[in-house]
């Protein structure tokens, strides 16, 4: 800090994104294959879905909703035998969309043709949807068949998925047979309609769950399972661009029940709570205009690490380091300074402590709500002087063998100092001044806490 | 100094008479003792060439005190068993120190062979088991010397006790000479240390001289430490040689080039095996190296290395640590704004700066400087006046990891950042809203400070 710095102060703005639910948009793909001139209650699959499309828009319309709704109609424009599998077309796009004219469009059109459902799921990704990043865009697809293009409706759904587009589809099934409805299971959440009635309330019910705000409450769950921890930052990113949607820090209310946030449904999550080492919660879904509760074991205890005794004045404000492991593994959790606490998941840990010589300490055992103590103690300070020039190494010995602590490589002629561990050592010197290997000189000498011991060579 | 060799070899050849030549020990600091262990039992009595085997081995060995007496460091003992009761009463416990190693004792060392009787048994562990407390302590080599005609005769393993007390470092392998021997049993002998039988006394003379002239040398070793062509150019770094029997370090040699660019010559003791560790990084190890009285050995390691260079425009101290690539431990801390040799090949770098920063498979190749460089930090100065919970975050692989937890009551920290972007994410205590989340994105520059108030 003496030196000078260039002092920067930076603009800084909070970049928290909470979604605001508006506006709604509700894209129907609406089957017009052939098959949908089969009748339900004495009426054509095609004119109950129209009439009740109608009558949702309509109603839509006369509480002022903020939901907008565009229809994607498939199979009605070629017939059956000329196999077109590009019959796709937006029929009413959301800007001009009306009840009035959603009755007139589908009045005038005839069913006909095959079902080309990815294909139509594809281009509704692609182009109907206006580009609006704070609107929740939805999908819902009715149909009486399964496709029949060789597309796969799942990849189309992974990509609504990955481009955030819009939630997955939902789809309404007009008589389908069972096993035709499992092909829909990777699509989205799959409601079967048998009567016109029960179309009816099913459409309500999802353009229910659609409007309703999805909420996400993240327990943080202490070893015991208990929804107890908190105060722990939380991300959730996109699961497949990474990008951050939400940034927290957990919190619980007054109750002590964990907050509950608005979030926007769609897509896929990658939930972090940042406890070190994070917990990561990956591919998380939720279920849109629902209350979703996730919980994270993140079991917690404390590490505190302590250096005993009186530091010679020349160990004060020479931060020692402590690199933390999980056992047995390669990544760094953390690298952790002497003195001070730092939480941690619990579980086992291995320790390197970057004194000199280093201290190593495995399997240290970190316990739920426990804090376990480390400590070392202070350094020595040794301080030699070199009467010539040379080469000189200190050593420790760790099974009958030398083990190098330090190498001060070529020295010049003059003092240098070491803080050391307490303990026993031996120092090598090849004054340059003498010839040959056995002109080697060695000292023992031993280091005690917060002493200075000087040695001249 | 390996014409010296010569010469001692000439010089071993003694007679008998000529004893009193003097070998010239290049060490003269270390004392050597040697304790004349002398079977006294019945047997010696036999006939054996001109006298008995008792007179021959009163005749030179005496010889060989006189001989010795000369040397500046050497100090002998006679220990005798078997001598003092007679074989009828079967005393396992016949073992007595003579004489007492020290100087000068020569003649009393004579005389006290002169006074041998041989009578008794022959209680060979007992009698080295006691020999331990017949060696001074203090630093020095203890050497045993055993003339026997028999092996044990009271049930215990002589082998035993000689191995324990060369791995306690008590006395190196011990020399054992059979005065004709029987050859069914030697190997009751010849596992108690390195064993030579005598079929005469011409034999016996000339096996004490040999073993006595190596005792008294030392011989030469060079250290020829390859680089990665096989050739000798690897120096300057630290040598310890252990005896590898017990472990205990023999010699301490910084590694040097003579004047005419070879390894330099290292005296060493011809008795026992050693281990040594070369203090590269990582340390390179030969274990059980022979060497041989009058004659140089080579000892051979390839220790191929390269340096690398920590290099970064801050003056504040930075460690990284190192390790072989693939491998768990950390072989070495190495602190930023130095150059170290390492063995050449493949190491993972992690700088343990904020965030810590990976260099994986640095290559260090022979002779070759490999520099790692790193920016300057900046420094970020947080500030607020309330508690509250949060940390300092950093992209990494695309995610957000955590770098730096904010301690919960101090209202002012100072970190060293590396250049890049972060994220704060902060709440304070009295936000009970997970949505009262404050979040600040901040830029850090080399040698610039930010500062950002919460």
């Amino acid at each position: 800090m003496q030196r000078l710095l260039f002092l920067l102060i930076v603009l800084i703005s909070s970049t928290t994104t909470l979604v605001a639910q508006s506006p709604t948009r509700i894209l129907f793909l609406l089957d017009a294959s052939g098959s949908m001139n089969q009748k339900i209650d004495q009426e054509s699959r095609w004119k109950v879905a129209s009439r009740l499309l109608y009558n949702l828009a309509d109603s839509l319309e006369k509480k002022h909703s903020p939901v907008q709704i565009a229809v994607r109609v498939f199979g009605h424009q070629s017939p059956n035998a000329t196999h077109n599998c590009e019959d796709s077309k937006l029929e009413i796009p959301f800007a001009k969309s009306s009840a009035k004219a959603i009755q007139h469009k589908l009045k005038s059109i005839h069913p006909q043709g095959y079902t080309p459902i990815a294909y139509s799921i594809f281009k509704a990704a692609e182009s109907d949807f206006p580009t609006d990043k704070n609107a929740l865009n939805a999908i819902v697809l009715i149909t009486d068949g399964v496709e029949t293009c060789g597309g796969d409706p799942c990849a189309a759904t992974q990509l609504l998925e990955r481009k955030r587009i819009s939630l997955k589809p939902f789809i309404i099934g007009l008589g389908l047979q069972d096993s035709f409805i499992q092909k829909f299971n990777c699509v989205g959440p799959y409601f079967d309609a048998k009567t016109s009635s029960g179309f009816n309330l099913i459409l309500r019910s999802v353009v229910a769950q659609i409007m309703n705000t999805t909420t996400l409450q993240i327990n943080l769950l202490n070893a015991a399972g208990e929804a107890k921890e908190t105060n722990i930052e939380l991300t959730l990113c996109d699961a497949y661009s990474g990008d951050l949607k939400f940034a927290f820090v957990h919190a619980k209310n007054e109750f002590g029940i964990s907050d509950t946030l608005r979030v926007d449904p769609i897509g896929k999550y990658t939930i972090t709570a940042h406890t070190f080492p994070p917990v990561i919660l990956k591919d998380v879904v939720l279920t849109p205009g629902r209350h979703n509760v996730f919980g994270i074991d993140v079991p917690q205890g404390s590490l505190q690490l302590t250096i005993t005794g009186t530091s010679t004045p020349m160990a004060i404000g020479i931060p020692v380091s402590c690199v933390v492991r999980k056992s047995n593994q390669v990544d760094i959790v953390h690298v952790q300074d002497f003195n001070g606490s730092n939480k941690y998941l619990t579980g086992e840990y291995d320790l390197e402590i970057l004194s000199l010589p280093e201290i190593e300490m495995r399997g240290v055992l970190i316990g739920s709500n426990e804090t376990k103590n480390i400590t070392i103690p202070a350094s020595g300070n040794l301080n030699v002087f070199f009467q010539t020039t040379g080469m000189a190494s200190i050593y420790t010995t760790k099974l009958n063998r030398w083990q190098k602590v330090y190498d001060w490589g070529n020295v010049k002629t003059g003092a240098y100092e070491l803080n050391l561990q307490p303990g026993e050592y031996d120092i090598v010197f090849k004054s340059s001044t003498k010839i040959g290997s056995e002109s080697t000189y060695t000292k023992h000498v031993v280091m005690e806490s917060g002493k200075v011991i000087r040695v001249k060579l | 100094m390996r014409t010296w060799f010569i010469s001692l070899g000439v010089m071993l050849h003694l007679s008998i008479t000529g004893f009193a030549a003097t070998p010239k020990l290049l060490n003269p600091k270390q004392l050597t003792r040697i304790l004349f262990i002398v079977d006294g039992s019945q047997s010696m009595m036999n006939a054996w060439d001109r006298s008995s085997r008792m007179g021959e081995a009163k005749r030179i060995l005496g010889a060989l005190a006189d001989s010795l007496a000369v040397l500046p460091n050497v100090e002998m003992g006679l220990r005798v068993y078997g001598h003092q009761y007679e074989q009828s009463l079967n005393n396992c416990r016949d073992t007595k120190l003579e004489v007492s190693i020290a100087k000068k004792n020569a003649t009393l060392l004579k005389k006290k062979l002169d006074l041998i009787k041989p009578k008794g048994i022959t209680p060979i562990t007992l009698t080295l088991e006691k020999c331990a407390n017949d060696f001074p302590a203090g630093p020095g080599r203890n050497v045993v010397l055993l003339i026997t005609d028999g092996v044990e005769s009271c049930g215990g393993d002589p082998c035993l006790v000689a191995t324990n007390l060369q791995q306690r470092g008590i006395i190196l392998k011990p020399f054992v000479i059979g005065l004709g021997v029987v050859e069914d049993i030697t190997e009751g002998l010849d596992c108690i240390g390195q064993f030579k039988n005598a079929p005469n006394a011409l034999a016996f003379e000339q096996i004490i001289q040999t073993i006595i002239g190596n005792v008294l040398s030392q011989t030469t070793a060079e250290v020829d430490l390859l680089d990665t062509l096989k050739q000798a150019t690897e120096t300057n770094v630290n040598l310890t040689f252990y005896d590898s029997q017990n472990m205990l370090l023999k010699y301490v040699y910084y590694h040097q080039m003579n004047a005419r660019g070879k390894p330099d010559t290292l005296h060493m003791d011809p008795l026992g095996k050693y281990n040594l560790t070369v203090h590269t990084i990582p340390p390179a190890e030969l274990n059980d190296i022979a060497v041989y009285p009058n004659q140089h050995t080579p000892i051979t390691l390839s220790t191929p290395q390269g340096s690398l260079r920590l290099s970064t425009s801050s003056k504040l101290p930075v460690k990284c640590l190192i390790k072989k690539t693939g491998g768990l431990n950390t072989i070495h801390v190495q602190n930023f704004n130095t150059t170290e040799r390492y063995i050449t090949g493949s190491y993972d770098l992690e700088v343990l700066t904020l965030p810590r920063i990976q260099f994986k498979q640095v290559l260090i190749k022979q002779t070759q400087i490999n520099t790692i460089q790193i920016p300057a930090p900046g420094t970020l100065n947080i500030e607020r006046n309330e508690e509250g919970y949060g940390g300092v975050f950093y992209m990494k692989n695309n995610n957000w990891v955590k770098l730096y937890e904010l301690k919960y009551k101090v209202f002012t920290e100072s970190l060293n950042l590396q250049p890049g972007n972060y994220r704060i994410i902060y709440r304070t205590k009295n936000n009970h809203k997970m949505k009262q989340t404050l979040v600040k994105d901040f830029t850090i520059k080399s040698n610039a400070a930010v500062n950002v108030v919460l």
